[in-house]
């Protein structure tokens, strides 16, 4: 073989060679469209109705403004919560903010409670934060609130306890989201071989 | 053979995203709602008490009955009001105690008690009542806005031997008042 053939087949080589090790090919590609449907988030709201007072010694709804309690009187706040939670996995805990235990010199007591049957019963919600919450599943409902004011320690009323305000505007509830839990996912049957 | 490796590095790569997801903890914000009660602000009642129209405190209130004569009498007396300012039907019960003289010169001197209506002037009040009255009568309970009027009547014998007069009258008197238990509607 002269050197000319030579030369040409060893190109001829290498050209062959840098094919081989690059280049661009064309490969296999399907699509397909998937039918997810639509999702959607849920919701968390909570609305408070407006509140009234209450005194045991007196008929009637009465004005907070205006109203002076004396020893051995208990003053209630009602006031309805209306809970809309909205959700697969939705549940949320029902709390107090800000709450105030004691007025008037430390000698009335305040407290609150939560009804989630209409008033039928009742469920102490400690005061504060950290208080046991009220657990309440999906749906929209109406959770009755009340707070009262309690000056029935007849044992121990002084004249501290005379002339005295206790404000209570900031008392508020808190409706939080408690963490979803998991499910066991269903796992999709293996393909049938053709 | 080519596709075949590059498929096995595809599926190494996502095998290891999942593995991140699941050990990593991540943060995600719940949701919450909050709404104030809006409940407003309660208050206590005063325990004002008006005695002689005046506030009731701890200071001693002196009813002067002036100079007595042997075989007189002399009247006084204190009214008690109830002046609370609750919003609930509040009474109040007076009651009294001591009414013992310091010097009742040998027995001779004595202090009646009545109760007497407002505007009843306590020298138009008969003796028989007087001296039919127990030595510290019961006191009614008063109202808010209620006022409680309280005769005395001193009195020296005309027995009383002159070597005792010329000294100071001095009664004590001490008077409570307290709120009655009140009653749930």
């Amino acid at each position: 073989m002269n050197k000319m053939a030579k030369g040409a087949l060893a190109i001829g080589v290498g050209a062959a060679l840098l094919l081989g090790g690059g280049g661009t090919l064309a490969t296999w590609n399907a699509t397909a469209n998937a039918s997810a449907g639509t999702i959607a988030s849920g919701e968390l709201k909570m609305e408070a109705g407006t509140g009234t007072w209450a005194s045991n010694m007196t008929a009637g709804a009465i004005r907070v403004a205006d109203y002076k309690m004396v020893p051995g009187e208990k003053l209630t706040y009602s006031q309805d919560l209306k809970v809309t939670l909205v959700g697969d996995r939705i549940t949320a805990n029902l709390k107090t903010t800000d709450a105030v235990a004691r007025a008037f010199g430390n000698e009335a007591n305040i407290t609150m409670e939560y009804s989630t049957n209409n008033g039928t019963s009742w469920t102490p919600a400690a005061n504060g934060v950290t208080a046991t919450p009220l657990q309440l599943a999906a749906g929209v409902q109406t959770v009755k609130a009340r707070l009262v004011v309690d000056f029935t320690n007849l044992s121990s009323n002084t004249t501290a306890s005379m002339k005295q305000e206790q404000a209570l505007s900031g008392v508020g509830f808190k409706l939080e989201q408690n963490v979803p839990t998991a499910t066991t996912a269903t796992q999709a049957p293996a393909p049938v071989a053709p | 053979m080519k596709s075949l490796r590059a498929l096995k590095a595809a599926g190494l790569i996502i095998a290891a995203v999942v593995l991140g997801l699941m050990t990593v903890q991540g943060s995600y914000a719940l949701w919450n709602a909050a709404v104030p009660s809006n409940a407003g602000t309660v208050q206590s009642a005063n325990f004002s008490i008006l005695v002689n129209r005046a506030e009731m405190t701890g200071t001693p209130v002196i009813l002067n009955i002036g100079e007595l004569a042997r075989g007189t009498a002399a009247y006084t007396s204190l009214t008690v009001t109830n002046n609370v300012n609750a919003s609930s039907a509040l009474r109040i019960q007076p009651s009294l105690s001591g009414l013992v003289p310091t010097n009742n010169f040998a027995g001779n001197l004595t202090v009646k008690t009545v109760p007497a209506a407002a505007g009843v002037q306590c020298s138009a009040i008969a003796a028989a009542t007087y001296d039919a009255a127990p030595r510290i009568p019961v006191l009614p309970t008063l109202a808010i806005g209620g006022t409680q009027n309280i005769c005395f009547k001193v009195e020296l014998k005309s027995s009383t031997p002159a070597n005792l007069l010329g000294e100071p009258i001095d009664i004590p008197i001490t008077l409570n008042v307290a709120q009655t238990a009140p009653t749930p509607k």
